[in-house]
């Protein structure tokens, strides 16, 4: 899966207790490298503020965190659906809202 | 909003007021006379020496001046507080709250100010000794976290005219709630804060000041004093460990480490490189938990209620990231103590690849100017910053820089060494908690907490501030020159600055090179005994004119390519901030043979270039010879032939003016702005009036420039010779 796939912007569509501090709103360039915002008002600073992402050697996506860590996410894109599950088991998923492109 | 106290003259002896509180440091209430007050801070402790200034305005105003009186401005740096409220303060040993305030000063009129309140409850320890009280002789103060309570938020410093000893401060105290993490505002409150002398054991006596704090209702509800303590608003340690094969991140290609770059911020930095045996635990490849571990088990100290001490660990590869990693946050902070350290990589190896340009191939801690800067970046994490795109600076990611160089720049020459604007406010006005090291966790939003506003400025219409190059073209190495008119575009006269020369004070600016890194420059000299305003009629333009050479970055114009130079200038009319900027471009050519190349490399690499360039004189020798090696070479002659034709006509000490050296130096192919041909007519017209003939062909030579810039001035000068 090339970044490609993954290109475009993404709005939050729901996950477990404890995945608020993922971003509202995530834009995934196709160079790897991503923006993440919260909402106007939002407590957390979005664990994915800027970065980079990348598919890793074992089928996981790694997205470079906030403080610089490179956490490893098992991920499925179905249709528009894009799914993180993080190495705690914690799920996130985000709707394909727009277009890939810088 | 300014911080500008009107200062009429000497201040009456003072007495301490009846309910005037021990202040820190003071053993007992002391009766003392003070001396007179002195006039405007006017030392160089806060002016950074960056550029030169030429003239002073080119026009005559249209009425005669209005001088305003001697303006007493509040030292920036940092204050010791106090805030003693009123229902404690008829207790024997009350409980008050101890902090500090910073005070910045950006340019001549804008300031920022914010402060952190600790509770104090004094607790009497021997019967013949008073409680202990934060030192001011030590510097700037250190309070237990535990102890933290309030943000002072400053909103307002002066506002309208100020009387000769008093200024009204604004300003919200915001609760910090340490079980939920977050800050509440409590209320807004003023206090009339009045100069006076201060105890014992301050630095500067007369920079410490008291008032009454009011509430919204008017209502006294404690007093507050402040006494300067340190030009710098807050200090940190910085430890740097290693293990043997990594190097230490201690500073950029150049040579600029940790304590310059923090400079920059007002921190005072100091760094500890301690160990360089660390044991690696499993191998090259520190876990986020072994550092932890590691940074829990070697590092110096560990009372973040007595220093601020944040630690970095130079290791050969890190399991959880490539270059660099705060890694004191979310699950790896082990000791539930946040933002404590960070880690970096000496061994993983640049992709051999674009974007990666001069460094691609290398191993990282081979790279010194991408991994020094990783080691600020990951510290910025840990002061409580986050990712920042706005320009080039520590906050963005390494990625993003080198995909942001602009050929034929490449990375990591685009590296901007500075931390981003707002990055900067959030580093010198961000609560306590928010940047010292166990303060709150990495991870809520800014918008959490509090933060002191920007000071208001007025853009008024009809002012126009028009910035154009005296030439559009300059080989690497010259100075820039920079006419700069100020105009009325309006129907009615507008107060505005006589004088827009740098040393008047009124005019700061930027410049961006070809990558996109801001340097910045603001006055050399700054005379402000006295703020000259007149109205500017309809119509009318106040004109002056910049050189620009270096600021505190260093050479503004480093390398080819076009330029943008932002101009700023600001002033002030009672009270109200003043505030107009305009743009102008310029293009630097490369260098066209290895003399030209190593003339501006000399100029480039002398700060004392620039003192030579501004103030003149015979004493600085290095200066002195890099403006002759530039005249030596025939591309920057033109563009130093005035600097050096100035010098020596000039006279200093028992040197004459020597205007037959001036003559020789000058002819049609000098390049001068206005301001100078001005300037120069004048020196010329002095050494007339003592007896010195000038050549003929140096008067024909202004009188073209004269002609050529327009500078009316020096036609009037010469004409009456």
């Amino acid at each position: 899966m090339s970044h490609d796939q993954l290109a475009g912007k993404w709005t939050k569509a729901g996950g477990d207790p404890g995945s608020s501090g993922y971003p509202d709103e995530l834009e995934l360039l196709p160079g790897g490298q991503y923006v993440g915002r919260m909402r106007p008002g939002a407590r957390e600073h979005p664990r994915w503020d800027v970065g980079t992402y990348q598919r890793l050697e074992d089928g996981r996506l790694g997205i470079s965190m906030a403080n610089d860590a490179v956490a490893r996410y098992a991920f499925t894109l179905d249709g528009h659906q894009l799914t993180l599950i993080d190495e705690t088991g914690r799920t996130v998923a985000y709707r394909r809202t727009g277009a890939g492109g810088l | 909003m300014s911080l500008e106290h009107r200062n009429g003259g000497s201040i009456a002896a003072e007495q301490p007021v009846a309910d005037q509180l021990p202040s820190p440091g003071s053993a007992t209430l002391t009766r003392f006379v003070a001396p007179p007050l002195p006039g405007a801070v006017t030392d160089g402790e806060y002016e950074t020496a960056v550029m030169e200034s030429v003239d002073e305005a080119a026009r005559e105003p249209a009425i005669p001046f209005l001088p305003l009186p001697i303006r007493r401005k509040l030292r920036p740096g940092c204050y010791l507080l106090r805030y003693t409220p009123t229902h404690h303060a008829t207790a024997a040993l009350p409980p008050h709250y101890d902090g500090t305030l910073r005070v910045e000063r950006q340019n001549n009129t804008n300031t920022i100010a914010s402060g952190d309140l600790y509770l104090h409850k004094p607790k009497i320890t021997h019967p013949f000794l008073l409680p202990k009280e934060p030192n001011p002789a030590a510097g700037i103060p250190i309070f237990p976290i535990a102890n933290y309570r309030y943000y002072v938020r400053v909103t307002q410093i002066l506002e309208g005219s100020a009387t000769a000893t008093k200024f009204t401060l604004g300003f919200e105290l915001h609760r910090f709630d340490h079980a939920t993490k977050s800050w509440s505002l409590e209320g807004p409150y003023t206090a009339k804060m009045r100069w006076t002398v201060a105890p014992i054991g301050y630095p500067k006596p007369f920079d410490y000041l008291t008032g009454d704090v009011r509430n919204a209702a008017g209502a006294k509800v404690g007093v507050l004093t402040m006494g300067w303590v340190s030009r710098h608003l807050r200090r940190a340690i910085i430890e740097i460990d290693r293990v043997p094969a990594s190097e230490p991140a201690l500073a950029n290609a150049a040579g600029v480490g940790w304590r310059e770059l923090f400079e920059q911020v007002g921190w005072d930095v100091t760094v500890d490189e301690s160990d360089a045996n660390l044991i690696e635990p499993s191998g090259a490849s520190f876990s986020d938990a072994e550092m932890h571990a590691t940074m829990l088990a070697r590092r110096d100290s560990a009372d973040l209620d007595r220093q601020w001490i944040f630690w970095v660990v130079c290791v050969q590869l890190l399991d959880s990231t490539s270059r660099g990693i705060m890694f004191d946050a979310f699950g790896g902070d082990s000791n539930n103590i946040p933002r404590e350290g960070a880690g970096m990589s000496s061994h993983w190896m640049i992709p051999d690849a674009d974007p990666w340009g001069l460094v691609r191939g290398m191993r990282f801690g081979t790279a010194t100017d991408p991994y020094f800067r990783t080691g600020v970046h990951e510290i910025g994490h840990a002061m409580g910053l986050y990712h920042n795109t706005i320009d080039n600076g520590f906050m963005n990611t390494t990625d993003v820089i080198a995909s942001n160089a602009v050929p034929p720049e490449q990375f990591p020459n685009n590296i901007q060494w500075s931390h981003a604007p707002d990055d900067q406010k959030r580093l010198r006005h961000m609560p306590d908690l928010w940047v010292r090291p166990g303060g709150v966790p990495f991870g809520a939003a800014y918008s959490t907490a509090p933060i002191s506003p920007n000071d208001a400025a007025l853009e008024p219409d009809g002012i126009q501030l028009d910035v154009r190059a005296v030439l559009n073209v300059v080989p690497l190495g010259a100075p820039v020159r920079v006419d700069i008119d100020l105009r009325n575009t309006g129907q009615q006269p507008l107060p505005v600055p006589t004088d827009l020369s740098l040393k008047a004070g009124h005019v700061h600016g930027t410049v961006t090179d070809p990558s996109g890194t801001v340097r910045h420059f603001s006055p050399l000299v700054r005379c402000i005994e006295e703020e000259r305003l007149a109205e500017l009629d309809a119509g009318e333009p106040v004109t002056s004119s910049l050189t620009l050479l270096r600021g505190p970055e260093g050479a503004l114009f480093p390398i080819a390519g076009p330029y943008t130079v932002r101009v700023e200038a600001e002033w002030d009319v009672d009270g109200v901030l003043i505030k107009v900027g305009g743009e102008g471009s310029v293009m630097v050519t490369p260098p066209v043979d290895a003399e030209h190349a190593e003339a501006a490399l000399r100029v480039m690499n002398t700060p004392d270039t620039l003192l030579t360039l501004a103030l003149g004189g015979d004493h600085l020798p290095d200066g002195v010879e890099a403006v002759e090696a530039a005249l030596d070479t025939a591309v920057l002659r033109p563009h130093f032939a005035f600097i050096e034709a100035k010098r020596v006509a000039t006279p200093f000490f028992d040197r004459s003016p020597d205007l037959g050296r001036a003559a020789e130096l000058l002819d049609e192919s000098t390049v001068m702005s206005a301001a100078e041909v001005n300037k120069a007519s004048r020196l010329v017209a002095a050494a007339n009036e003592r007896g010195y003939e000038p050549a003929a062909e140096l008067v024909d030579v202004l009188r073209a420039k004269a002609d050529e810039t327009g500078a009316d001035a020096a036609r009037r000068t010469l004409d009456n010779l």
